[in-house]
């Protein structure tokens, strides 16, 4: 079932269209990227979905309701984590959860204990009574989170939480979101940096000028993009003869050393157009042209490359 | 049970905590408490010898005295409102607020209620001061019903004034700006108006309809919306032996502008000033909601 389902959503801002007819669905239970450079048409995706921005057409459910006509049931069902922390003067860590608690109407006698139990989770449980001036910004960042939670919703909604983080409180977020992921929560994080959701996501979507390139599971992005696969070959004794030898073959595309080769490993990153079954066949014919290899690995693209990949081929 | 507004109790939370809140009920009572000494050493010197003095005495003390509160809670109590949506919205934390299931409403009520509690305090806090002037006689409990009246109503509306700005202004300064701008505006713009409509009357045969009671009922609203004028006319009205609640409207009186009228009776002035910052209110507090959430559907 969809939590998230948008339809030929768009927005305008005067002439400007940030959103253009963005049609995607979020399955229950994923982890979903939301990747693309900046004004993208992220965040303005997100403020729809979280009902503080009306499209100007189109059509957004969120849990099956729809964010214009039904934004307190809307709200009740997302979690909400702006790019930015809104620091309230004079508040404890507890006292900005229960600030919270009580906005979503979370019952007294749960309160209390769902603070400690939150607090917990996102490791801060040591910082209850800190002020919330005084927590360091990675841990501003893991009590939104905890914010965000505080009405258990079917929906988290990340906008760019990694941002302004350093690189250990972005691991430490990364860890945590990993662990919400596994809980079963339903995701949906966007970054313009790629790297950052690479572990983490079951689906992506890829966003550029408010036009959806595409989306879905990993797996399935990845493959779409991966016609051809990346082999790293490393042979031993005259390299350049090789690189030569494989640069003849007709299933290659290109040949290259690897960049990080300068200690002479003999390593050629080769651009292989074919599948498992060719691939076989490459190493034979290499075998039998008397290359001496070494090894044969294949290099797995990651995000940034499928990013770039998908962005390129758009005009 | 029902809890409290959660904005009420974040707001007086984290505004008592901070050191302002004692510097502002400081700095109020210690600007009233030095009128009071100045105007009390004054009086004494010139009427001390006279045998009903004290009487007078009491009643400018409280004139004074209220009308210097009147004056103060008129001035803070927007500069407390208008920082309040527009400073969430400046911390970034409109949009929790927004997305969070506290209606529009209860969010803007939440932030007057929290603001007038502290006008509340600053209003009750004077009572010790206002006690000086029963001791020289003269005041009476109605007086005392009056002065708060004023002061609780001039409190609510001009809270609201300021929330309404916040709501719409882009930045507390703005919002502060155009809420000071609003109130002298509206202190400065009705007794110009009287003046104006004083000098167009004198000497002249006005129209009867302004003998109707529809017009007579504008004319008051209008002078009575200014608390100033409002707390003079009521105690000057009960000086004469008038009833707190109501004023009955002859020929003579100052709200006849056309004779003759027909025997009609209002509401006091001090009512009815409350009366129209209680409606003023309701006005800038739903105009508020509305700005709140600008994106929803009106049903």
């Amino acid at each position: 079932m969809a939590i998230v389902a948008t339809h030929e959503l768009t927005q305008r801002f005067g002439t400007t269209t940030a959103l253009d007819r963005l049609t995607l669905e979020i399955p229950a239970g994923a982890v979903y990227g939301f990747i693309g450079p900046n004004g993208a048409g992220k965040t303005t995706t997100m403020r729809i979905l979280t009902t503080l921005l009306r499209p100007t057409a189109g059509e957004a459910r969120v849990a099956g309701f729809e964010v214009t006509r039904d934004p307190a049931a809307v709200r009740a069902a997302v979690g909400f984590m702006p790019d930015t922390f809104g620091v309230y003067e004079g508040l404890r860590a507890w006292e900005y959860l229960d600030f919270f608690g009580r906005s979503f109407r979370v019952a007294a006698q749960r309160r209390t204990p769902l603070i400690d139990e939150l607090l917990e989770l996102v490791g801060l449980a040591h910082k209850r009574e800190a002020p919330v001036m005084s927590l360091s910004r990675g841990m501003q960042q893991r009590l939104s989170l905890a914010r965000a939670m505080i009405h258990d919703p079917q929906l988290l909604i990340l906008d760019e939480p990694a941002s302004g983080l350093d690189p250990r409180a972005r691991i430490e977020l990364r860890e945590l979101l990993k662990e919400l992921g596994a809980m079963g929560k339903t995701i949906m994080i966007s970054s313009h940096i790629l790297t950052e959701l690479a572990e983490m996501c079951s689906h992506i979507a890829i966003i550029e000028r408010g036009r959806l390139l595409a989306d879905g599971p990993v797996e399935r992005i990845m493959r779409s993009v991966q016609a051809h696969r990346t082999l790293d070959i490393r042979v031993m004794g005259d390299v350049a003869a090789a690189q030569a030898w494989l640069h003849a073959h007709p299933a290659i595309r290109a040949v290259e050393p690897a960049p990080d080769d300068g200690a002479g490993r003999g390593v050629l990153v080769v651009d292989f157009d074919g599948d498992d079954r060719a691939q076989v066949a490459l190493v034979r014919a290499m075998i039998d042209g008397g290359l001496n290899v070494l090894s044969i690995s294949e290099t797995r693209n990651n995000l940034e490359e499928i990013f770039m990949r998908i962005t390129e081929a758009t005009p | 049970m029902s809890e409290i507004n959660p904005l009420v109790q974040r707001e007086l939370r984290s505004r008592m905590r901070g050191p302002r809140a004692y510097v502002v009920i400081t700095g109020f009572l210690a600007v009233i408490s030095l009128v009071v000494l100045l105007l009390y050493v004054a009086t004494i010197g010139v009427s001390g010898s006279e045998a009903n003095a004290g009487p007078e005495i009491g009643k400018l003390l409280f004139l004074v005295i209220t009308s210097v509160a009147l004056v103060l809670v008129a001035l803070i109590t927007p500069v407390f409102t208008a920082g309040s949506i527009v400073g969430e919205r400046e911390r970034q934390t409109l949009d929790l607020l927004i997305t969070s299931l506290l209606g529009s409403g209860q969010i803007v009520l939440g932030k007057l209620v929290a603001a007038l509690a502290f006008i509340a305090v600053l209003i009750l806090s004077i009572a010790p001061i206002i006690s000086v002037s029963f001791m020289f006689g003269g005041v009476t409990p109605a007086d005392i019903v009056v002065a708060f009246g004023c002061l609780t109503a001039t409190g609510l509306f001009y809270a609201a004034i300021g929330l309404f700005w916040s709501s719409i202004a882009r930045s507390s300064i703005t919002a502060t700006t155009l809420s000071l701008g609003t109130i002298v505006m509206l202190l400065l713009g009705v007794p110009f108006i009287g003046v104006i409509i004083g000098i167009v009357v004198t000497g002249r045969e006005l129209p009867v309809w302004l003998g109707h009671p529809v017009a007579i009922t504008v004319w008051a609203m209008l002078i009575d919306s200014h608390p100033f004028i409002a707390l003079l006319l009521s105690l000057e009205h009960l000086a004469n032996g008038g009833d707190l609640w109501l004023q009955p409207v002859t020929s003579g009186s100052p709200l006849a502008l056309s004779e003759p009228i027909g025997a009609m009776t209002l509401p006091s002035p001090w009512l009815m000033n409350l009366l129209l910052s209680l409606g003023g209110t309701a006005l800038l507090v739903r105009a508020s909601a509305r700005a709140l959430r600008p994106t929803e559907r009106r049903r």
